[in-house]
This record gives C-alpha cells, structure tokens and sequence, in this order.
C-alpha cells in the first residue's frame, strides 16, 4: 500500500492549495470543490441582496436587460456575472504589489493589474460591439447596474429595487 | 515499522476495505465513462479564440499564467476540440486506454485553465482526477481492441483508494468554511437561500423547483445549510467505516447533486461518472464481454459513434451547443434528460449498494486478478 512518505506528501499537495484558496489566492489545479461560506441575513421577514445586472441600448432608444445566454453564446451564459465583476474587461491600473520590487510577483499578476494597451481595449470595445450587435442592441453603449433587492422570505418575490450604481461604458 | 507507519498502514487498508474491485469491473466502468465523455460532456472550446486579451485573467496561481501571453491560436484550441472528441471513443474501445484517459485529463486541464481565465474556476476538478487516477488501474486491460501493458504503476486497489481520499477532501474543501458561517443556531442567516437566490435572480437559472422553495418557510434554508455542511463532512468517517457506508454516502452524494439540480439548477453531472467508479460491475462482466462479440451489437455501437462523432464535429467547427448527444438543444429537455441521467445514477448506485457484498469483494478480486496476468494488480501490500 501507499507509504507514510507518499501520504505525507499527498497531505501537503492538498493542504497546500486549500490553504492558498482561504488566503483567496485559489490555485488551479488543485483538488477542491466549491465552497462559497458566505450568507444572508432576515429581517422583518425578507432578505436584501445585492445583483449586477447588464442593459443594452435596443433600437427604439430604451435599455433593456441583455440576455446573458444569447450575449454570451458560446460562452457559458453565468460567464456574464464574472465579466461584470470584471468591470466588462476595462481594468483599472493597479499598483504593484510590494511596488513592483519581485519580478516573479509582477509576472503573477501581470494579467490582473489593468494597463491595457490601447489596441487591447480596442479589441475589447469591437468584442463588445459585436456581442451587443448580434443579440440586437445599438453597438454604442453598455451598462451595468447594481441593485439592492429586497426578496420577500414568505414567498421568495423582489418586493423592492434600489439602484446602488450605475456604470456606462462608450463603445464607440 | 514506527507508529506513524501503523497508523498510515491502518488507514490506507481501511480504505481499501471499502473501495477495493478488480480490473473486470473498471473495464465495464470504462466503457461507462467513455460513453459518458462522448455523449454527455459535449463541450467545445474553440471560442475562446474569438475572446479580447483584456479578458484574460486567469489564476494567478496556474500553469497558463507562467507561460502563456493570451488565448490560444484557434488551430489550438480546434486540436483540443477534436481530442476530446476522439480520446472517449478510444477510451470506448479499448485503444490504448491509458494513453487516451491521461490525453483526455490533461487536455481537459489545459483547456479549463484557459477557460477560467475569465475570472472564475468552477471546481470540475473530481473527473480528471478520477481519470488520471483509473488510468493507473489496469482497466485499459481488457474488453479493449488495443489493451494496455501491464505496467509497474498500475494497481487498481491503490487507484481507487486514492481516488476515494481525494474525493473525500474535495467535499472537506467544501465544507470547512461553510462550517464555520453556516453552522449556528442563528435561524435568521443562511447561506443556501444566498445561493438559491443568487442563481434565480442573479444567473436566471430558473430551478425546476424554485416556486417550492420560494414558497417554503426560511428555516427550511437554514436545515439545508446544517444538512448539507453535515453531508459534506462525512466521506471520510463513512470511506474509514466500510464499503457499505462509503457507497452509501456516494448515493448520497449524488442524491445531494440531484437536489442541487432541482431546487438550484446547479448541475455537477461531470462528478456523477466519478461516483459510478466504486460500484462493482463484475457480476456484469461475462454478459458484457459476450454481448460485445455480437455482430450485431458491434453495428449497434459503431452507429451510436459515429453519429456521436458526426454531431459534435459539427458543433465542433460551428460553435453550436448540442448538450447531451441524442436530446434536442432546449433548456427544457436538457434539463429533464440531466435529472434522468441523475436518476440513473442513483438507481445504479442502489444497486450496487444492494448487491455489494462486505468481506467477499476483496479475496473475489483478488483471485479475478490473478487470473489475468502475472503482475498482481491488488497489490496492497506493496510500496512505492
């Protein structure tokens, strides 16, 4: 059967990462399975969440929420979510972790700390746009919203939306 | 031998008392999951070729975030695409198992890393574990046009022993932090309801069963909070008590997937063909073999493959989803033929429970192994 030495080190491969994740630097691959511990609170009989939600331009001038199955076709619809979390793709420059002095460090997070290129958030802009086309939309602008919603725990409906924030991103 | 060597002799037999098979039975299992990966997991990758750069951020702690500058070149991930097509149908058939299960797991990997690099890992990590494991076990032995050798590393005991520990700690990674928020006696916070939520409102999932639940009063979410945390920390005591508990758990666990399903529309049907791992198909195995040598059944499945193929090769090169192989592509009956493939494995696993025999599947296994070839795959008492 398996040594003490292999188990030792089967131990450490599978603490090692599951560590990393609770320092939310979640390594891939790894053996864990989804986790997400986080919870909501009742009071006076709902609930309040927080959701993003994208809107496009449709040709009589009105936002309308975007689909994120026919958006984000053939990518995996629930993808929207994250590109949202994202800020679309536009990353804000971030400074260098302990100000750039380990070269290791900066080529980790050298994808993560914004400063796109020019031609990089071009691409992006002619992805969006074509997204935005295909399902529809004027090619112009898009925008993510953030909600508040209050969901009724006596029969799970939203009863109240408060618009926490609004963002436009021009395409054009 | 020190105490640590005991304790570590202890657990790893414990642990192959209740997964333990032969190399009969992963043949079987193998045609199973080759069939599974061929007709079920029908997901291409070729899109991403289309994506910006400004979208790719994968994991900062990933192989791809060395070494790679973007997305890959189309021609690539078109490579990647037809490998997952081809490898199953290997797998299928027996040629070169071993080499197809590890191609197929590291494609896979690769193709997954490039996939969450749009920000977000979705822990389909228990099958190519299942796979790289089984491709150690001998089960490219037999039924197989082109078998596999006997090699030094093949040992199905240890394959499956290990398999069953890392499942184990997956569901541990699950459960440590829910633990921690999701277990107290405060009946006004839950965790599931978040979930619940957020998959209705947020993904637009719409679960079959969501209007029961919406419906159902708040600590309902809270016992599935305490429920599930409770389920999730149990394979490792139920893998160290016996076979029976460990399949039974299994059962459980995909009870627990079917629910997700149900009431979350969260589908993890790729861990579904993991569970199946630890029935023991022997008793099927004389059938199977005699049922393989007909005329009439080699039509039957060269068909089914090749109309498999056909279909994902279309969808291959026009980026069309096609889902399960054989459904129409609707959200409707996609859904409805996941929760009956969930029901099937169910089923499958209650059955084996049923027929598992405690203290006879390891000697039976044992001198099955023997039969076959001079290297002794159940070699528990061996080092590496």
């Amino acid at each position: 059967m398996y040594s003490t030495r292999f188990t030792f080190l089967l131990l450490l491969c599978l603490i090692i990462p599951f560590s990393l994740r609770l320092m939310k630097y979640e390594p891939y691959p790894a053996v864990l399975l989804p986790s997400g511990p986080q919870t909501v609170k009742k009071t006076q009989g709902s609930i309040r969440m927080e959701f993003k939600q994208v809107f496009g331009l449709n040709p009589n001038n009105n936002w309308k929420r975007i689909e994120p199955k026919e958006f984000m076709h053939p990518a995996p619809a629930a993808y929207l979510t994250n590109l949202t979390l994202k800020n679309m793709g536009f990353k804000e420059l971030k400074p260098h972790l302990f100000n750039g002095r380990y070269a290791l460090v900066n080529h980790f997070f050298r994808f993560h700390r914004g400063g796109a290129t020019n031609s990089n958030t071009e691409d992006l802009r002619d992805w969006l746009k074509g997204r935005l086309a295909k399902s529809g939309y004027q090619t112009s602008k898009i925008r993510v919203s953030t909600y508040v919603n209050t969901i009724s725990t006596a029969n799970g409906e939203i009863t109240k939306k408060e618009l926490k924030e609004e963002k436009y991103y021009d395409l054009d | 031998m020190t105490s640590i060597d005991k304790i570590t002799y202890k657990f790893w037999s414990a642990v192959v008392r209740s997964t333990a098979t032969n190399v009969f039975s992963l043949a079987i299992f193998r045609i199973l999951t080759g069939t599974f990966l061929l007709l079920v997991l029908t997901i291409n990758y070729a899109w991403m070729a289309d994506l910006p750069l400004a979208l790719f951020t994968p994991p900062v702690l990933s192989p791809i975030n060395l070494f790679a500058t973007g997305f890959p070149h189309k021609a690539w991930l078109l490579i990647a695409d037809f490998t997952l097509l081809l490898t199953p149908i290997a797998i299928i058939l027996g040629i070169k198992p071993r080499m197809a299960t590890l191609l197929f797991a590291l494609t896979r990997l690769l193709v997954l890393n490039y996939q969450y690099a749009f920000g977000k890992i979705d822990h389909e990590i228990l099958l190519a574990t299942m796979l790289v494991c089984l491709a150690f076990s001998g089960w490219g032995q037999r039924l197989a046009i082109w078998p596999d050798k006997a090699s030094r590393f093949d040992s199905t005991t240890k394959s499956l022993a290990l398999l069953a520990v890392l499942i184990c700690f997956g569901y541990f990674s699950a459960a440590f932090e829910k633990a921690i928020f999701w277990l107290n006696f405060d009946m006004n916070t839950t965790g599931s309801a978040r979930w619940f939520y957020n998959s209705l409102y947020n993904y637009q999932r719409e679960p079959l069963l969501a209007p029961l639940l919406k419906m159902s009063p708040f600590w309902v979410f809270k016992a599935m909070d305490i429920t599930g945390v409770i389920f999730e920390l149990l394979p490792f005591a139920a893998l160290l008590y016996s076979r029976k508990l460990w399949q039974s758990w299994l059962l459980l666990a995909a009870g627990f997937h079917l629910v997700n399903l149900l009431f979350f529309n969260i589908n993890f049907i790729v861990n579904g063909i993991v569970y199946l791992a630890f029935i023991d198909y022997t008793t099927i195995y004389a059938t199977v073999r005699r049922l393989i040598a007909t005329p009439w059944f080699k039509a039957a499945v060269a068909g089914i493959i090749i109309y498999a193929a056909y279909v994902r090769v279309v969808s291959i090169l026009t980026f069309e989803k096609i889902g399960i192989v054989f459904l129409p592509y609707s959200v409707n009956m996609q859904l409805y033929g996941m929760v009956s493939l969930w029901l099937l494995i169910c089923t499958t696993m209650l059955i084996g429970i049923l027929y598992s025999k405690e203290e006879t599947t390891l000697s039976r296994a044992d001198i099955l192994s023997q039969q076959i070839h001079k290297s002794n795959l159940i070699d528990h008492q061996t080092t590496i």
